[in-house]
């Protein structure tokens, strides 16, 4: 609704009608000044008017302001207007409107709400042969636009183009230039010529002082925010064709993180955050809601993000920052149909392919001779076994990648919208859906999306409207009954030596022990089963917006939205059998997932919101303007989900109620235990500011929350900004020398937000039921007493009735700039968010005679700092038009405190002490060369273990830290010679490998060109400042008894292969891996690799087919596009796509390249 | 206007104004628990889920950060069994130190709390039922208790004794003697027995036999620590002394062990006797839980999908792994399999595997029928090369002799002794194709043409990936009715047995034998000995002692545990309160027997040699008594280490 706000709206803003008649002159443009105020909002249709003797411009303002007509008219023509006396009392628009206008010396029209004032004895001075032009003028989108004015250049000849659009002028000749010009829009001139139709499309100006944003329970102009937000549009989203919105924002957002972990069809596998803060609060229209990844793009009006203060108003939630998301309305006065499609071809993105039999073989026998202790050690494979996988031998290797995976998959999406409006009622509605294929060649894995949204808005008496927001959002995922991360952990593990199918069996998957299961038959549903999980998403919002007669300015606004998360799942896990064939020619068997359990859950999750609120707009003496918003809010969220495990007897059934139980397999159910909770919230927020010079923003939430004790369940949330803007003084506007400065402005914020997220009820005595820290595999949430399961009540950590969210606190400061409008701009900040209150358990402190577990306390803090910068530049050169975007943002976190025991000694202390320290230091080792020869490792001056007994040329080589002459390389830092390599370590360590965060650094380039019908967009993303770790299958050949990936054969190794490796004179070829066996360490620098990256993220070349060609066929507007997702990488990451998720690096779904065809069609 | 106010007041209608006071639903109070039996069967269930049973799920190994201390593991392929010379596994290499790892000691004091947060709520609530009912969960709350305490005095001595819920600022407390901690276990242990039914409530809780069975091996633990420790250690600040009891404690503890086994002998219990094949007999009777089972006091059982455990995975013979592979990891020694009767042996006792009159290798048909009249219980526990299990004989081969046989097969050169310490153990001179690995095993073409593998479906392997290392597998425990199939990961539900008659009638025959030894007079000690042993080993299939002349060494009762209760988890102990581990496992590299195809005449020879991946065992004074965890000495200055 806002984007109706782009042109100047009287009723929010400071104008006034000469400032803006003479704004209107300088450029140039003679006649006529519009004064328009398409608001949707609805106004009185009575008018209570007393006025003696008044200027009718101030008169059609009042009307204005009481009525929501927008008045067009040149100020020039109203000087000659005579003064009124009028007083009427809750008397008709229309009636009080030709009661000013009928004595004057002009006429009128009104069409809808739009009235129209034109000189009069123009109109009947037509030319004598006159050529009559008809035609339209749209916006780049194609939407029609009504209100444009249309004159013949030089003249006072003109009209304004109706509701659809449409225009019809008589010009004099041929020789008449025609002027279109609309607020908001480039003006543009055309030559009649022997034209007699002429359809226009006019172009917006991006104007940063009449562009309107979202912010936390309103919208603002951008030029008077005090906060550090920034926003996109949809059109700006939708650039980018992907599956999931949150990666369409990667790199538009300064501050704003987003990394893709899979391409997964349904995964929706991302990290995001703003300024390395934690997970954002997403608030979808108004209301916090899931499912901004699923959200149809095309739905999209624009997405806000609350970067400091500015998010306290939404208090205990707020912490990390808030996402704002809105979706489309339809405007009054249109009417249209889109259609949008989109097919797209995905490519894997940097995956690895797996070495053939002979190559395997090679490596196995390598590393089977590369033992000190037994350095003759016989060969596995012999000669023999080679030549049966040479060529023409009697045995074929299995490429096992191309035996599970195809290398590209389709996906497509469609969008069919429709929106418009009356003055009384608009709507927009939609239909999507959107399609995703998986990489296995069995097809398991794919995604279905429907989704439908009906945003209507009608009014319903006279001030009042009322709003229903409907989003029902449908999908279905399809994988395989195993994760992904199995089969591609087995693809890379199952030796090529081995055929997928056993003997000449066919259809009869093969088994081979040790060397993990075959990846064939896991990644086929018909063999090993499937799982599919449905989601269903409804989010309903109600609201009714009342002018409260009498107190102009003043709105009350009453919502209530419902939503529910509806999620559905099965996991069939079918028995099948494996055949391994035994010397003898016959086939043992062995079965697979036995017996066939069906797991099915069923949850859904809702959530209510209601809200009331009182928002006072005004201006007074034009000068102060004020923004009040009083709003209280309650929340209910729920959560119930139940699910069950059945063994069936018949494997082929894959229904839950197939048959009976198997055994004493009886169903398992599980959940059960509805979750409850509430919270109230008051906010308040006033805006001031003094001619959009001086800005003042004051905002606070009083949140309570059912979360906390009730001796703590509510706390205070303020927050502060201010700006000043330069431009807006004298000895800016005055100064010629500075007259390029369009906007100029600065700004800071101070507030105050929590989180609650991490709060599990640690206030509470009693005991949970079922308990809670069990598993079967360890020590079990019970215990079995004659015979059956007896699930256990769990001890309840000791009672912390203190706890409480932690609290952050956020400074921001900010300059926003544009200069020679539009040439140059800018914006840049500084921020710093510190925490405190985060939980932690004082465990090191307590003895664990205690016998309880100790509950959190809120002890420790953090502080986030960072910078961002984004620069803008349009420019139009002849008839390109192109923009250019970029922005970098840094951010980093330090730990402040963490309460940890007092260190035992120095050492320890520097180790281990995290206090005033990065979060993300990470230890290890530095690489130190590597051994060329056995003279290197005869002259090593460093034992690596054993006096180097073991070590070969190729060997790493790392320096000896401490200088001791010794290195001990372990997987966990902590060893003597660690000691800090890189950064972005979290923490944590997945499996002895050290994960991850996302990048210190990111950016993002967005250039947008315009040329005739033409357009294109690029957009290059990156990030820098981040380093990666291998494991698994990518830092060790023949890993876990498997496979090795291609890279591996570039190792160092004997010339020959039953050489004895450890004799001197054994000649070897170097390589760029050392000989098999060999790894370097996982926290070392031969290991950790920095992951910085610039990508082509998106490039969309379009081309809009000429209007009065697609206009016969009924179609308003053709535009066709090319798009690619990912197109090319420049990274210095080996081997894999830098994005690919640190924690788990090889066997993990990757991500994908992306080719995409599309169209949109407006009818 | 009246539409707009009716729209407002039905939106105002919908605001309930929310009451903010919510209590989560899943978190109950005592009133929920303590008021019906079945709250406080769920409320046992906790404690029993951490009692430290030393089932197939504890581990020497477990990591400081996993607050079970050893129990409750997933990776249990090391088990205690590992440090006796009762069985190797190829991933476990002169790792003697296997008490030093486990850490147990904060969740010990978890059930200690919740244990005494029971037994002083219960009394609150006991007008909902009878006083019969009050004490036996007050009973069984104490033997709870009291075995959690016997658990760490095993371990680290004396340890702070807390009978009361300890609070958080309290608690920097000293640690008792030695000698407090074991007479607190003697004295709850006894107050349960008083309380207990004769009956359990439910199958897998205490009664009143199994306080007492359990008081058999806690005083028999106290006695021998009285009798045999020599180490001692006092706390300055205390003047106690937490490591040792005193000598003259020995005669009580072993009178404690020895009355509290004929408690549980006046009880329903006698040894399992259901199948007349008494190597069958001896493998059912840790499945069988029916009632028909007297002799089993105490199981711990599992349940699919809720509390399971992964044995059968880990100690599965290759030739029948499950689908997530493994095998093999549990391999008997010969040192263990020589302690039975039935075996061929030279005169001087030591095996034979040649024969007598020429010097040269015996052959046998097929390598079981080298134990042909093994003792039964021998073949119940463990599963020799070429033994039958479900349904397929245990293919295991070292290798096959392609030799000429026309003089018979000399001992091969490294043999007996000196060993060698490389992988392979057979010279090339030897004339064996031995076995590598199971995928790339060398085939041997026989004298009828037809192909053989050199190694079995079994093993052994040079490569120590797959098959067994001893040439045994354990079948004690071993389920035999699960297909290959169901050999999963946390796939395996047969119960643990933790207390048996058996184990009661060793622990009275051991106690008895210690009183005699010591002068007490009290009973014909040596009688009831040789009665318990004999009802064992006639149980055995065992041949049985003719007088009590037999027990003049002690050794006859203590390797008559180590047969009877081999692969329990129990000998570890035995060899730790007999204070003869630190003798019994000095540098040793324990004996395999490797089965030996000969390709010339299609029978088998076995070859007795040490253990060819050579892992020496040791076992130090030092480790008497674990180390007490660095992390609590840290935060309780109070705490004294374990080092002496």
């Amino acid at each position: 609704m806002y984007k109706n706000f782009t042109v100047i709206s009287c009723r929010l803003s400071s104008c006034n009608f000469s400032k803006i008649a003479l704004v209107m002159k300088l450029t140039g443009i003679i006649l006529m000044t519009v004064i328009l105020q398409v608001s949707a909002s609805t106004y009185a249709q009575k008018i209570t008017l007393h006025v003696k003797n008044a200027a009718l411009q101030d008169i059609l303002l009042d009307i204005q302001q009481q009525s929501g007509y927008d008045f067009l008219y040149s100020s020039d023509l109203l000087k000659s207007a005579k003064p009124i006396t009028l007083s009427v009392t809750d008397a008709a628009v229309k009636e009080v409107i030709e009661e000013c206008l009928k004595d004057q010396p002009f006429s009128y029209f009104i069409n809808k709400q739009i009235v129209t004032i034109k000189p009069k004895d123009r109109l009947v001075q037509a030319p004598a042969v006159p050529i009559n032009i008809t035609g339209s003028v749209t916006d780049t989108k194609g939407e029609p636009l009504p209100g444009v004015n249309v004159l013949e250049k030089g003249t006072q000849n003109g009209t304004v183009t109706t509701a659809n659009g449409n225009y019809s002028l008589k010009v004099t000749d041929a020789n008449a230039v025609l002027v279109f010009s609309f607020v908001g829009f480039t003006t543009q001139e055309i030559k009649v010529g022997a034209q007699t139709a002429i359809n226009v499309q006019l172009k917006e100006t991006v104007n940063a002082l009449t562009e309107m944003v979202v912010v936390g329970y309103g919208v603002q102009k951008k030029v008077s925010l005090t906060g550090a937000v920034s926003s996109i549009t949809g059109a700006q989203v939708t650039t980018t064709r992907n599956e999931s919105v949150l990666n369409m924002l990667t790199g538009k957002l300064p501050g704003v993180r987003v990394v893709q972990n899979s391409a997964e069809p349904g995964a929706f596998s991302n990290s995001f955050d703003i300024r390395g803060m934690g997970s954002p609060l997403v608030v979808i229209d108004g209301v916090p809601r899931p499912g901004i990844e699923r959200l149809d793009p095309n739905d999209i009006e624009s997405i806000s993000v609350l970067k400091d203060a500015s998010a306290a108003v939404y208090g205990v939630q707020a912490a990390n920052g808030v996402i704002l998301v809105t979706t489309k309305k339809g405007k009054a006065g249109t009417s249209q149909i889109t259609y949008t499609v989109d097919a797209g071809l995905q490519h894997q993105s940097g995956l690895q392919t797996v070495l053939d039999a002979t190559d395997y073989m090679t490596l196995i026998n390598e590393k089977t001779r590369h033992n000190v202790n037994n350095p003759t050690t016989p060969l596995i494979y012999s000669p023999e076994n080679f030549a049966d996988f040479a060529p023409g031998g009697s045995k074929q290797s299995t490429d096992w990648y191309h035996a599970v995976f195809r290398q590209t998959a389709p996906q497509s999406e469609h969008n069919l919208s429709a929106s418009g409006g009356t003055d009384k009622v608009t709507y927009f509605m939609s239909l999507g859906y959107l399609t995703q294929q998986g990489f296995y060649l069995s097809g398991a894995s794919n995604y279905h999306k429907y989704n439908m949204r009906s945003n209507v808005s009608a009014q319903v008496a006279k001030g009042l409207t009322a709003d229903l927001q409907l989003a029902y959002i449908s999908d279905t995922r399809n994988q395989p009954s195993t994760d992904p991360s199995n089969i591609f952990g087995d693809v890379f593990r199952n030796p090529p030596i081995y055929s997928p199918y056993a003997g000449d069996a066919g259809n009869h998957y093969s088994y081979f022990g040790d060397n993990g299961v075959n990846a064939v038959a896991y990644s086929d549903p018909d063999a090993s089963g499937y799982r599919t999980s449905n989601q269903k998403l409804l989010q309903t919002t109600f609201a009714l917006n009342y002018n409260v007669p009498f107190i102009p300015g003043l709105k009350a606004k009453g919502l209530y939205s419902y939503n529910n998360t509806f999620i559905d799942s099965k996991n069939y896990n079918r028995q099948f059998d494996t055949y391994q064939a035994k010397p003898d020619g016959t086939y043992s068997i062995v079965s697979q997932q036995s017996p066939t359990s069906i797991v099915r859950n069923y949850s859904n999750a809702p959530t209510t919101l209601l809200q009331y609120s009182l928002n006072y707009v005004r201006t007074f003496n034009q000068v102060h303007n004020i923004d009040v918003l009083a709003l209280y809010e309650e929340g209910t969220s729920q959560g119930d989900g139940f699910g069950g495990t059945r063994y069936v007897a018949i494997s082929t059934l894959d229904q839950f109620g197939a048959g009976g139980n198997v055994g004493a397999r009886l169903q398992t159910p599980s959940g059960g235990f509805p979750s409850s909770s509430a919270t109230r919230s008051m906010v308040g927020k006033i805006h001031y500011d003094f001619k959009s010079k001086y800005l003042v923003d004051l905002g606070g939430r009083r949140d309570g929350s059912s979360r906390f004790a009730p001796s703590n369940q509510y706390g205070f949330f303020p927050a502060a900004s201010a700006a000043w803007r330069l431009s807006e003084e004298n000895f800016i506007k005055n100064a010629k020398s500075l007259s390029f400065i369009d906007n100029l402005k600065i700004r800071a914020s101070y507030g105050s937000t929590g989180d609650a997220s991490a709060l599990n009820y640690q206030f509470i005595s009693g005991y949970d039921y079922p308990g809670q820290n069990g598993n079967q595999q360890t020590r079990a949430q019970g215990y079995v007493f004659d015979g059956n399961y007896i699930t256990d009540v769990g001890f309840r950590v000791i009672p912390n009735v203190d706890i409480t969210w932690y609290k952050a606190k956020t400074l921001d400061f900010g300059v926003d700039a544009e200069f020679w409008h539009g040439l140059f701009g800018f914006t840049f900040d500084y921020f710093n968010r510190n925490r405190t209150g985060l939980l932690g358990t004082q465990v090191l402190s307590v003895p664990g005679t205690l016998g309880a577990s100790l509950p959190q306390v809120n002890i420790n803090s953090d502080q986030t700092r960072g910078l961002e910068l984004e620069l803008t530049h349009r420019n139009t050169i002849g008839k390109v038009h192109y923009e250019l975007t970029g922005n970098i943002s840094y951010t980093r976190t330090k730990n402040l405190h963490v309460d940890r025991a007092v260190a035992g000694n120095s050492y320890d202390n520097w180790l281990n002490n995290v206090n005033n320290r990065y979060n993300d230091v990470w230890f290890g080792y530095t690489g130190d060369g590597r051994f060329n020869n056995f003279g290197d490792i005869y002259n090593a001056t460093v034992n690596y273990g054993g006096g180097n007994r073991a070590t070969l040329p190729g060997d790493y080589k790392y320096l000896d830290w401490n200088g001791d002459g010794t290195i001990n390389i372990g997987t966990t830092a902590g060893q003597s010679d660690a000691h800090p390599v890189a950064a972005t370590y979290n923490g944590t360590n997945v499996g002895g490998t050290s994960t991850a965060n996302p990048p210190l650094i990111n950016f993002g380039l967005n250039m947008a060109v315009q040329y005739a019908s033409f357009d294109m967009n690029a957009l290059f993303q990156g990030a820098a400042a981040k380093w990666i770790a291998f494991n698994d299958f990518s830092l060790n050949p023949l890993q876990f008894n498997g496979n090795a990936l291609s890279y591996f054969l570039d190792r160092w190794h004997p010339a020959d292969p039953n050489a004895n490796f450890y004799d001197p004179h054994t000649v070897y070829i170097a390589g760029t891996h050392a000989v098999t066996g060999t790894s370097p360490d996982v926290n070392s620098t031969y290991n950790i690799q920095n992951a910085s990256y610039v990508r082509l993220k998106t490039l969309e070349l379009g081309y809009t087919l000429p209007g009065n060609l697609t206009k016969k066929a009924g179609i308003q507007r053709l535009r066709i596009y090319l798009s690619g997702y990912n197109l090319f990488t420049v990274t210095g990451v080996k081997y894999f796509d830098p994005e690919h998720p640190s924690s788990n690096y090889t066997n993990s779904y990757p991500l994908s390249k992306t080719y995409n065809i599309g169209a949109n069609v407006t009818f | 206007m009246k539409k707009i106010f009716y729209l407002f007041t039905v939106l105002v209608i919908l605001a309930s104004c929310n009451k903010l006071n919510i209590q989560p639903n899943s978190i109950i109070q005592n009133n929920d628990i303590y008021s019906t039996p079945a709250g406080i069967q769920a409320y046992m269930a906790d404690l029993y889920s951490y009692l430290p049973i030393e089932d197939f799920k504890y581990s020497t190994q477990a990591s400081g950060s996993e607050g079970d201390g050893g129990f409750n593991q997933f990776s249990f392929i090391q088990n205690l069994n590992m440090f006796t010379g009762e069985e190797v596994n190829r991933e476990v290499n002169s790792e003697g130190n296997a008490s030093d790892n486990t850490r147990y000691w904060a969740s010990a004091y978890t059930l200690i709390r919740n244990a005494t947060i029971f037994i002083n709520t219960l009394p609150q609530y006991k007008s909902n039922y009878t006083t019969a009912q009050v004490n036996a969960w007050l009973g069984e709350a104490r033997f709870l208790r009291a075995y959690t305490y016997f658990a760490l005095v095993k371990r680290y001595g004396g340890v702070p004794l807390i009978t009361d819920v300890a609070e958080p600022d309290k608690l920097q407390l000293p640690r008792n003697s030695e000698q407090e901690i074991w007479d607190y276990v003697c004295n709850e242990l006894t107050e349960a027995i008083n309380l207990l039914p004769a009956t359990s409530e439910n199958r897998g809780r205490a009664n009143k036999y199994i306080a007492a069975g359990i008081l058999s091996r806690v005083g028999l633990y106290a006695g021998s620590i009285a009798k045999y420790n020599t180490i001692a250690k006092a706390d300055p600040a205390t003047g106690k002394r937490v490591l040792g009891i005193p000598n003259t404690e020995a005669v009580r503890y072993f009178k404690l062990s020895y009355n509290a086994a004929l408690t549980v002998a006046s009880g329903p219990y006698s040894l399992y006797r259901a199948v007349p094949d008494k190597a069958q007999n001896f493998y059912n009777l840790f499945f069988d839980v029916s009632a028909a089972n007297k002799e089993v006091l105490m199981f711990k059982e599992y349940s699919l999908s809720n509390v399971v455990h992964s044995f059968d995975v880990f100690a599965i013979p290759t030739q029948m792994q499950g689908p997530n592979g493994y095998s093999s990891y549990m391999n008997p020694t010969l040192d263990w399999v020589e302690l039975f009767e039935g075996l061929p042996r030279n005169p001087d006792g030591t095996l034979k595997t040649v024969d007598a009159s020429t010097g040269k290798f015996a052959y046998y048909d097929t390598p079981a029928d080298f134990f042909k009249n093994a003792e039964p219980r021998l073949l119940g526990s463990v599963l020799v090369p070429g033994a039958t299990f479900k349904n397929q004989a245990i293919d295991v081969r070292r290798g096959i002799y392609t030799g000429d046989i026309s003089n018979g097969i000399a001992p091969f050169s490294g043999s007996l002794p000196p060993y060698p310490v490389v992988t392979n153990p057979y010279p090339a001179s030897a004339g064996i194709s031995a076995a590598t690995n199971k995928n790339g095993d060398p085939a041997v073409t026989l004298p009828d043409g037809s192909k053989l593998q050199s190694g079995g479906a079994s093993g052994e392997f040079s490569s120590r990936d797959q098959g067994t290392i001893t040439g045994f597998h354990q079948r004690k425990f071993l389920n035999e009715s699960y297909t290959a199939s169901q050999v999963l990961i946390n796939g395996c539900t047969q119960p643990w047995v933790e207390l048996r008659y058996a184990e009661v009638e060793l622990n009275r025959a051991e106690a008895a034998l210690e009183l005699s030894a010591l002068g007490d007079g009290g009973a014909d000690y040596k009688q009831d000995a040789l009665t318990m042993i004999n009802d064992i080993r006639d149980r055995a299939g065992a041949t049985l002692l003719t007088d009590v002349g037999a027990l003049s060494d002690i050794n006859v009762v203590r390797n008559e545990r180590r047969k009877e209760l081999g692969f329990e988890n129990k000998i570890f102990w035995d060899i730790k309160r007999w204070r003869t581990a630190d003798i019994e496992i000095n540098n040793r590299v324990w004996f395999v027997l490797n089965p030996i195809y000969v390709a010339a005449n299609g029978k088998y020879i076995m070859d007795k040699r040490k253990y060819e991946g050579n892992s020496i065992f040791t076992f130090n004074v030092n480790q008497y008594y674990e180390a007490i965890p660095t992390v609590e000495i840290g935060k309780d200055p109070k705490l004294i280490d374990n080092s002496y």
